[in-house]
This record gives structure tokens, C-alpha cells and sequence, in this order.
């Protein structure tokens, strides 16, 4: 056995260690789970079915832990680890794949095939074969904190002069971000997307924490939310970018860690994190639903429905709402925000992906099969009719502008924070 | 009713038999629960804090999460859920039948003609399951010969048992082939009798730990279009 295939198999026996390998030894591949992924129902060719892209994972998996595999492995369809092999596995678990974890929800055996794919990314990973613009992500992260290498200093400028607009809208020179503050209960992990696409996201959280009369800060060298590591499959680097961030909330002297409105940043961060860095955080982490439904709820603010009146619909982050268990928590708060609210049908841990999860944005050779998969989330919204598609997530949040645009949906995207800000009373 | 039920306790023959189907029952399971702690390798600690109970979401994969309004390949595919039900309903009265030969040889079926008819009607959607799998693409694309050898195991079982309970064919020669299915069912698809409950715990527990299970989403609401 040469290193290549040492490695990737020791790779795949630790990450089939607990689960995995039920999973993988419950498919009967019946075929069903076909309806349910969006990939597939766009572009319906074997290749895309989970259960035939499942099977290619499963094959290495068989050829090392089954006694058929190892005996005869052509009987079970068991394949041995090589270059080739894994080169192919590329396409499938990359390119055509978000993890989005539909398919294991409806499997007729209980399958949990998102977490197949993801073993299957974690042995890539483990020989080097992450496609180079994910594996660009992962390693902006790494080396500056933020997966867009923005420097501390453009952070700090941002964040001044969004504090300088909100302080003209709020007419309170309280209201700010706070920079680098030590001994605020929040530390507040953003996207770094909001500092240079979304800036509204990023002013609509500082108005509503103003508003809160919340104590928070931002770092400025380990803010980001988001974490490719855990798109690419390799678990040390996604502790590591985990690590940071944690240990600079803990730094700063921070009660809370409050993450922003960000699907696969909160599973990384409240769930994978820990068992990445093997180890409890010190301290709690929430998203910020939480927080502003805890605020809401408590009358820390208060909120004014007629202020956003045009239809709003939700769109679920798989990351954050079939992975997460954060579901409740938007629909909550956007009854309270918004005088006509609708849900997409399916909706919560049924809904589907926008297809732009899983990496799929940073991996540009998949690019024309990321817009065509999202065609079903475009539909869901053209049915609701509604003008504003509300997304607790700013990776959806770009893959619906782009559909926005292609299956010209006429909408506006926004975070839920945005609504929220829009509707504080007090506010103009 | 089975010509030798009078006599098969006192054949060696199918006292042998009787021994080798037991050894490949004990096969089966051990090999299984190998399989089953291989798999396991000391678990996986969670570091997580919980935002819900693991017990509540293994009790909800197991029950609702099942249910036809719930799950899209049932509702979406009601006919294979159907023959892929009736199917194992056969398989397991078959398996049921070599466990009663084996405990007690000489009880007389109570209903052999209506077992016999049920017994038919899985066969019937077991073949339907095997020709689907060989002529649909997508099926055939993923699929390896133990998905065929496994469905065909088990239809043979079904059809041995109708000619065991029409009087067909002797006790001896049913437990042979019950055997044969034994100590194959640990190695190929077959195994699935343990890991789809292993499987869909690990799921549903992980699920429920993390708040998604229970599920609200029959909730009743507001929809767009």
C-alpha cells in the first residue's frame, strides 16, 4: 500500500468512526431519495442521484471495512483507493453535492447521506484534492483570520463609517460599533461579507444591539463567522479556524459569542466546532435569531409590523435550520416584524437548498450547475409571490441574488436582522 | 400442511440441518455485532452543548419522522413503499417460520392457506423490486451483484417457504436454503436488518440533541402562491 492510500484510508476509518459507517452499511439504495435533492431534480442523470453519488463513497468504504470488500470486492462494488478513484470522487462530492442533507431527512432507511458525502470530501481532503478555490478560501482563513483577507485596518474603517451613518439615522451617538473592546459580554462573529458587500447587514446588527442597550464588540483580526474548512472536509483546519475565533472572544474578555446570520458559520461554530477542537467552549454560543428574538420577546425593543409591509417569505439555510436545529427562531421574529409574512412550501428542515451551499459559490468551474440546481428554490419563491425573500444566511443570500437575476424573480434579499432594524420603533 | 411435520423430529437429517441453521444464525448475529462495534470504533465523544434531547429525536425518527406526510419517498413513491412493505412482511413471516421449525418442528400452521397467499404476494413484489432495479438506470448505475444476489436470497426464502407450507418440499430442504440466506446476510445488503435501526437511532439521537427533531413542519400555516 503506497502513503497516498495509507493516508486516505486512515482519513476514511477516522471519519467513519461513530456513524458513518451505519450509515453507510444501512443504504440499500432503494432509489427513493431521488425527489429530494435538488441537484438532481434539475438535472435528473444518474450522476446526480444521491444514492448513486452516495455509492461511490460507500465503494472505498467497502473495500477496507467489509469482509465481501476485502475478499471479493467486485460482489459489493467495493473499489480500492487510488488516484484515479479519488479524482473522479472530486466531481461527485465537490461538484455535485451542498451536503444540504436533504436526501438523509426523506431516506426510507434512515441514511444520513449529506454526512456520506462529507466523509467522502474529508478523504479528498486528506490527500490534497479539495478543488484549488475552496482550498483558497480555507487557506485566506488560515493565514489572515477572514476568508477575504480583508486587513484589520479596512475593518476598523468600515466599521467606522457605518457607525458614523448610523448614528445620522439613529441620531444617537451611542450608536456604534465597537472595535477591539476587552470586557463586553458579546463578541459579535460577522461575515466578513457584510464588511464588503453587505455593509446594511452589519449596521442593521449594530442598530439593533443599540437599540438592546446590548454590550458588544467585534474583533478585528479574528471576526469571521464562516469556516470552509468544514467545506472542504478537513477537520485540522476547520479547528483551527475555529480555535482562533474562539480564543479571541475569550482574549477580549467575552461572556457570549453571538454569531451572524450565517448557515454553515453556525453549524461549524455551534456544532462541529467542539468536536473539531475535541474540547467544550468556555463560554455559550448563539445566533443572533436568538438574541434578537430574546430581545424582542423581552421587550428590550420593540418592533412595529407596518414598517416592513410588502410580502416577505423565509428562505431555511440548511446549515443553520436541517443541520442546525435553529428553526422556530426566524419565523418568530419575522411574524413580529413583518405584516405579511409566508412560508415557501416545503419549508423548515423539509426546505430545499438554494444550491449554493456546501462551497459550491467559491468553486467556479461548478458554476453553471449551481444556478441551474437553484431553479427549484426559484420556483419555491415565484409561489409565494412575494417581493422580499428574508435569508439568515449570507451564502444563500448571494446564490438568490444570482437567481434573482437569472430566473428574473423581481425580489429583494435580505437578512432577517435587516427586517428587524427596519421595524424598530424609534427608528426613522 | 407440510407431509413431514409428523415425522421430522426423529430424522438425523433434519436434525443436522436443524444444528447448521442455527450455526448460521449464530453466525448472522455475531458477525453483525462485530460489524456493529467495528463500526462504532469507541464512538465519537460530543463536545457540543445540546440544544434539545438525542432521546426525543431517535423516539421521533422512529415514529413520526416515518410516517407517509413526512417523508417524501414515501409520499412520493406510495407504490414501491408499498411492495417494498409487503415484500419484507413476507420475508420476515418466512424467517419467522424457519424459527418456529426450528424451536418446535411439529406445529401445524394455523392459517397455511392465507400464509401461503401473503407469502405469494411478496414474492410477486420482490420480482417487481429485482426487474425495477435491473431496468430502471439510475438503480442499475449504483448498483452492485450483491443488490441482486441479496433480493434474489430472499425471494427464493419466500418461495421456499410457500413450498414448504404446500407440502412441496421436506423441513431438511427448507432449512438448507435458510441456511444458505444466514451465512450470507451478515457479508452483502442483508445487513441492513441491523444497521437500518443502528442507522436511523445514530440520526434521529444526533438530530434530536441538536433541536431539529421533534419536527414542526405538518405545522399548519400561512403559505405563499
Amino acid at each position: 500500500m503506497d502513503d497516498f492510500e495509507k493516508t486516505a484510508r486512515d482519513a476514511l476509518r477516522t471519519a467513519i468512526r461513530g456513524s458513518g459507517a451505519y450509515h453507510m452499511d444501512a443504504c440499500v439504495r432503494c432509489g427513493l431519495c431521488a425527489d429530494s435533492c435538488h441537484i438532481y431534480l434539475t438535472d435528473p442523470v444518474p450522476e446526480n442521484h444521491p444514492a448513486v453519488k452516495a455509492s461511490k463513497v460507500i465503494s472505498l468504504f467497502r473495500r477496507y471495512n467489509t469482509l465481501l470488500g476485502m475478499i471479493a470486492p467486485g460482489l459489493v462494488g467495493a473499489r480500492r483507493i487510488s488516484q484515479e478513484a479519488l479524482d473522479e470522487l472530486v466531481d461527485v462530492v465537490y461538484g455535485r453535492c451542498t451536503c444540504c442533507g436533504r436526501c438523509g431527512i426523506n431516506c426510507s432507511i434512515g441514511a444520513d447521506v449529506g454526512s456520506i458525502m462529507r466523509i467522502g470530501r474529508t478523504v479528498l481532503a486528506s490527500v490534497g484534492k479539495v478543488p484549488p478555490n475552496l482550498q483558497a478560501v480555507v487557506q485566506n482563513q488560515l493565514m489572515t483570520g477572514n476568508q477575504m483577507s480583508i486587513a484589520s485596518d479596512e475593518l476598523k474603517s468600515t466599521a467606522e463609517w457605518i457607525s458614523q451613518d448610523l448614528q445620522m439615522e439613529t441620531g444617537s451617538d451611542d450608536a456604534r460599533i465597537p472595535v477591539d473592546e476587552k470586557g463586553r459580554k458579546i463578541v459579535y462573529l460577522i461575515n466578513p461579507r457584510e464588511v464588503k458587500f453587505f455593509p446594511l447587514s452589519l449596521s442593521a446588527a449594530a442598530g439593533v444591539f443599540h437599540a438592546a442597550g446590548a454590550s458588544w464588540t467585534i474583533s478585528s483580526k479574528f471576526y469571521d463567522v464562516t469556516n470552509y474548512g468544514m467545506f472542504s472536509g478537513h477537520g485540522d483546519d476547520a479547528a483551527e479556524i475555529t480555535r482562533q475565533a474562539v480564543e479571541e472572544a475569550i482574549r477580549l474578555g467575552a461572556e457570549e459569542i453571538v454569531l451572524s446570520e450565517c448557515g454553515h458559520g453556525f453549524r461549524s461554530f455551534r456544532w462541529e466546532g467542539p468536536n473539531w477542537m475535541k474540547k467544550a467552549y468556555p463560554i455559550p454560543v448563539r445566533s443572533m435569531l436568538d438574541v434578537m428574538l430574546e430581545y424582542i420577546e423581552s421587550g428590550k425593543i420593540k418592533v412595529d409590523p407596518s414598517k416592513n409591509t410588502e410580502r416577505v417569505t423565509l428562505h431555511d439555510p440548511c446549515n443553520l435550520v436541517r443541520w442546525g436545529g435553529v428553526v422556530e427562531q426566524q419565523r418568530k421574529i419575522l411574524k413580529r416584524v413583518c405584516s405579511d409574512f409566508v412560508e415557501m412550501t416545503p419549508n423548515r428542515e423539509q426546505n430545499f437548498c438554494c444550491g449554493g451551499g456546501g462551497g459550491m459559490l467559491s468553486m467556479s468551474e461548478y458554476g453553471e450547475r449551481r444556478i441551474l440546481s437553484g431553479k427549484i428554490k426559484a420556483d419555491q419563491i415565484s409561489a409565494t409571490g412575494a417581493k422580499i425573500v428574508a435569508t439568515p444566511c449570507h451564502n444563500c443570500a448571494d446564490q438568490l441574488l444570482e437567481l434573482n437575476k437569472k430566473y428574473k424573480l423581481g425580489i429583494e434579499i435580505m437578512s432577517v436582522c435587516e427586517l428587524v432594524f427596519n421595524a424598530l420603533v424609534g427608528n426613522k | 400442511m407440510s407431509p413431514d411435520f409428523a415425522h421430522t423430529k426423529s430424522s438425523p437429517l433434519f436434525e443436522i440441518e436443524r444444528i447448521i441453521t442455527l450455526i448460521g444464525i449464530v453466525w448472522a448475529i455475531l458477525l453483525l455485532l462485530i460489524q456493529w462495534y467495528i463500526a462504532w470504533g469507541g464512538g465519537r465523544a460530543e463536545f457540543s452543548a445540546p440544544s434539545g434531547r438525542a432521546i426525543s429525536g431517535i423516539i421521533y425518527n422512529f415514529t413520526i419522522a416515518m410516517l407517509p406526510s413526512h417523508k417524501e419517498s414515501i409520499s412520493k413513491h406510495p407504490v414501491e413503499f408499498v411492495i417494498g412493505l409487503l415484500m419484507h412482511i413476507g420475508v420476515f413471516i418466512s424467517i419467522l417460520k424457519v424459527f418456529i421449525l426450528l424451536v418446535s418442528p411439529a406445529t401445524i400452521p394455523l392459517i397455511p392457506s392465507f400464509i401461503s397467499i401473503l407469502l405469494g404476494i411478496s414474492v410477486m413484489c420482490g420480482f417487481y423490486l429485482f426487474v425495477r432495479r435491473m431496468i430502471a438506470i439510475d438503480l442499475r448505475s449504483m448498483s452492485a451483484p450483491d443488490d441482486y444476489i441479496s433480493i434474489l436470497l430472499t425471494i427464493g426464502l419466500m418461495i421456499m417457504a410457500i413450498a414448504h407450507e404446500t407440502g412441496q418440499i421436506s423441513s431438511d430442504v427448507f432449512l438448507i436454503y435458510a441456511s444458505i440466506l444466514f451465512f450470507y446476510l451478515p457479508l452483502g445488503k442483508l445487513k441492513h436488518v441491523l444497521f437500518f435501526f443502528i442507522a436511523r437511532a445514530e440520526y434521529g439521537g444526533r438530530l434530536g440533541y441538536r433541536g431539529v427533531y421533534p419536527a414542526h413542519n405538518n405545522v399548519k400555516e400561512r403559505s405563499g402562491g
